[in-house]
């Protein structure tokens, strides 16, 4: 937990570094003191509003199919489509109130739903179908500024993108489709000072940034599903390797804005031994990808990242022990070794960065000031 | 309300806001959320992964452990095991020694010694086949800890020791007092020893949580599986309660009995985290199972055979979810003013 730095404090500093104008002061307490007025909604409500509107969505669903207003695929999607347009028109009218917000989201799932199904049995076509959706949800995501529904709208384009292949049995394709989602998660989050400064994206990158961490997550979850004749033969090697290369990237970067060359004997260090693991978990692609979300998590200083982070690492890497086809002695001697790998390790990594206690900072800090 | 910036403590919303406001460029953002804290320097990237080596390594080990036990259980000579696990676990001890036990690497390593004693504690039961129920190992394993747990100030230990608890007492209503989870007013007094049980526990929590204790403080996740769990506890019956409504009432008072704890408990817990310790997940767990419940009780109440009862639950679950958020959104926002106030 960091020190408590006061307002006052960082304003001298920032004016001292060129970073804000000395002239300005009066206008950024003003900025402060609204920003103080307002109420950032926290994930677990978010998510309470998602469930909420699901919940919402499958009892209408249930409602309009008892009353028999729809009898063919057709009218379906026609309905579907009506809602879907009409939901985004009224999402854009000036009425601030929950209730309205909340049905017309539940409103628009239905629509969502009508049109999907209407879409795949009125053309009799998967590939259609989830075409359609991929390109309904680009389009949402651009007009109906809602949070819940910008990040639902990433997990459904994606699996619509998994159906696409599926339907047209381009089975592999779904390592390239974890490979981009990784790549714009990295984008997404470490490039969120930028987004903040940015109008566009300044709404769209938090709830997109969840959106693309979940999808990658739940399309890695395929990869320890037992055996089943509706999974395809895939070979996760691509999927691990990729998301490696993703990873040492990542590496690369956070070791340079820490002022550490990769190409040093640290960083190459670093960077060797994460190649352990991507060379032995070669089958197992979730580690990885829960890795590159821990690693994003903690440079952001994001706890909801690091916690998705930490509950897929548990998750993968006891599917990955569960799935190992060697014997119980084999199982227990490779945790062991990679326990005893792990922790020296850590013995290793403390001789080449030594931790600094918080009496060395203090006194390292006070040195550099008087220099 | 007037700020006053020398006593003001900096928050990431500031920061995002000076940014949004164009004070502050992409780069100059970054730059100080790096000098505030909020994102990690060299040192706190050290730290980091200091302790993820130590928990992985730490816990792949000892599940390494764990198995190779469970996999040579018939093969090993009884000597062997002992004197393996014995050796280990006094090997152990004495690394929490020299570590200490505040100190995170010895509070690991105590926790190894905690779950080794139970592997310990298996192979004694299986060796002299002592024909002890297995409720009976987890509650030795569960008051052999006690002392360690007590003295270790340490979150994952304390929640090895419930989990114990709650485990013992779980196998001891199945394997002694004979009841399984359906069984009627006997799991339902299984539920209500559960709830009273975690409750206990959630009670003393608070209160060292008031004291400002620090390690209570930072086991924050902690407190919130204890308080799950009692919540748990009683909403399970509560939702068979609300199901039976009115059907079962002679047979099986006791679901009634616990449905009306529930309600006592959602109240208090309600009035507490509202006013005492001022935090939202734990009032939007209790909301959201109250939005259950009632759900569940109008869905019995009206006939689901008419049409119009699915749009009725529709609406209504779009109201409770939206009066919910609504007032979770508006005491988050004054408890944001006193501290803005305080500050």
């Amino acid at each position: 937990m960091p020190e408590s730095i006061m307002l006052k404090t960082l304003i001298e500093k920032l004016v001292a570094k060129n970073l804000l104008q000395n002239n300005q002061q009066d206008k950024i307490i003003q900025t402060i003191i609204s920003k103080q007025q307002q109420v950032k909604t926290p994930w677990f409500i978010n998510l309470l509003i998602g469930c909420g509107a699901w919940l919402a969505t499958i009892l209408l669903l249930v409602f309009l199919f008892a009353v028999e207003l729809i009898d063919s695929p057709t009218e379906g999607l026609a309905m579907g489509v009506i809602f879907i347009i009409g939901t985004i028109a009224l999402q854009h009218t000036k009425i601030n109130n929950i209730f309205y917000e909340q049905f017309i989201l539940a409103i628009h799932l239905v629509g969502q739903v009508l049109f999907i199904v209407g879409m795949v049995n009125d053309t009799n076509s998967l590939t259609m179908g989830a075409m359609a959706t991929c390109c309904l949800e680009i389009v949402v995501i651009v007009v109906y500024p809602n949070y819940v529904l910008r990040f639902f709208a990433v997990l459904i384009a994606t699996l619509s993108i998994l159906i696409l292949f599926y339907d047209i049995g381009f089975y592999q394709g779904v390592h390239i489709l974890v490979i981009l989602m990784a790549t714009t998660t990295i984008w997404i989050w470490l490039a969120e000072s930028n987004h903040i400064t940015n109008k566009i994206m300044l709404n769209l990158y938090e709830p997109l940034g969840y959106g693309f961490i979940t999808a990658l997550q739940l399309i890695l979850l395929i990869s320890i599903l037992p055996y089943n004749d509706f999974i395809p033969p895939l070979t996760w090697m691509y999927s691990t390797f990729g998301l490696g290369v993703v990873l040492l990237a990542l590496e690369v970067h956070i070791l340079s804005i820490n002022q550490v060359s990769p190409s040093s004997s640290k960083g190459i260090a670093i960077l060797l031994a994460s190649l352990l693991p991507i060379i032995l978990l070669y089958n197992s692609p979730g580690i990885i990808a829960a890795i590159i979300v821990l690693l994003l998590g903690f440079q952001r200083g994001n706890r909801v990242l690091m916690g998705l982070g930490v509950v897929c690492l548990i998750l993968f890497f006891i599917a990955f022990y569960y799935y190992l086809n060697i014997s119980l002695l084999m199982k227990s001697i490779s945790l062991i070794s990679a326990g005893i790998i792990l922790l020296v390790f850590r013995f290793v990594f403390l001789s080449i960065f030594p931790l600094q206690t918080e009496a060395k900072l203090i006194i390292t800090k006070k040195l550099k000031k008087k220099i | 309300m007037p700020l006053e910036p020398s006593k003001t403590p900096i928050r990431r919303e500031h920061l995002y806001a000076l940014a949004e406001a164009n004070y502050l460029t992409a780069a100059a953002l970054e730059y100080t959320l790096k000098f505030v804290g909020f994102i990690p320097d060299k040192n706190g990237w050290r730290r980091f992964l200091d302790y993820i080596l130590l928990l992985l390594g730490a816990t792949l080990l000892l599940s390494g452990i764990v198995f190779f036990f469970a996999y040579n259980w018939a093969d090993m000579e009884h000597l062997i095991k002992f004197a393996t696990l014995e050796v280990a676990i006094f090997l152990l001890i004495i690394a929490v020694v020299w570590q200490g036990v505040k100190n995170l690497t010895g509070q690991v390593i105590l926790l190894a010694v905690a779950v080794l004693l139970g592997v310990l504690l298996a192979v004694y039961g299986q060796t002299y086949q002592t024909g002890a129920d297995a409720f009976g190992l987890f509650l030795i394993w569960a008051i052999l800890i006690m002392p360690w747990v007590f003295i270790s100030c340490f979150a994952p230990l304390w929640l090895l020791l419930l989990v114990l608890l709650n485990l013992s007492l779980i196998l001891y209503w199945n394997q002694v007092v004979g009841a399984n989870l359906y069984d009627g007013n006997n799991s339902f007094l299984l539920f209500a020893l559960l709830a009273m049980f975690n409750g206990f526990i959630l009670v003393i929590w608070e209160y060292a949580y008031q004291q400002n204790i620090a390690w209570i403080r930072n086991g924050y996740w902690l407190g919130f599986i204890i308080f799950a769990g009692t919540l748990m506890a009683l909403f399970m019956p509560a939702i068979v309660a609300v199901i039976d409504f009115g059907d079962h009432w002679k047979n099986q008072p006791m679901q009634y009995i616990l449905l009306a704890t529930y309600l006592i408990f959602i109240a208090i817990t309600l009035w507490y985290y509202h006013f005492q310790r001022q935090d939202l997940l734990f009032l939007a767990s209790n909301l959201l199972s109250l939005i259950v419940i009632f759900t569940i009780f109008i869905a019995h109440l009206i006939p689901l055979e008419e049409e119009i009862t699915w749009l009725i639950l529709a609406i209504l679950v779009i109201a409770q979810v939206s009066f919910v958020t609504k007032w979770l959104l508006a005491i988050a926002k004054i408890w944001q003013q006193e501290e803005n106030n305080y500050a």
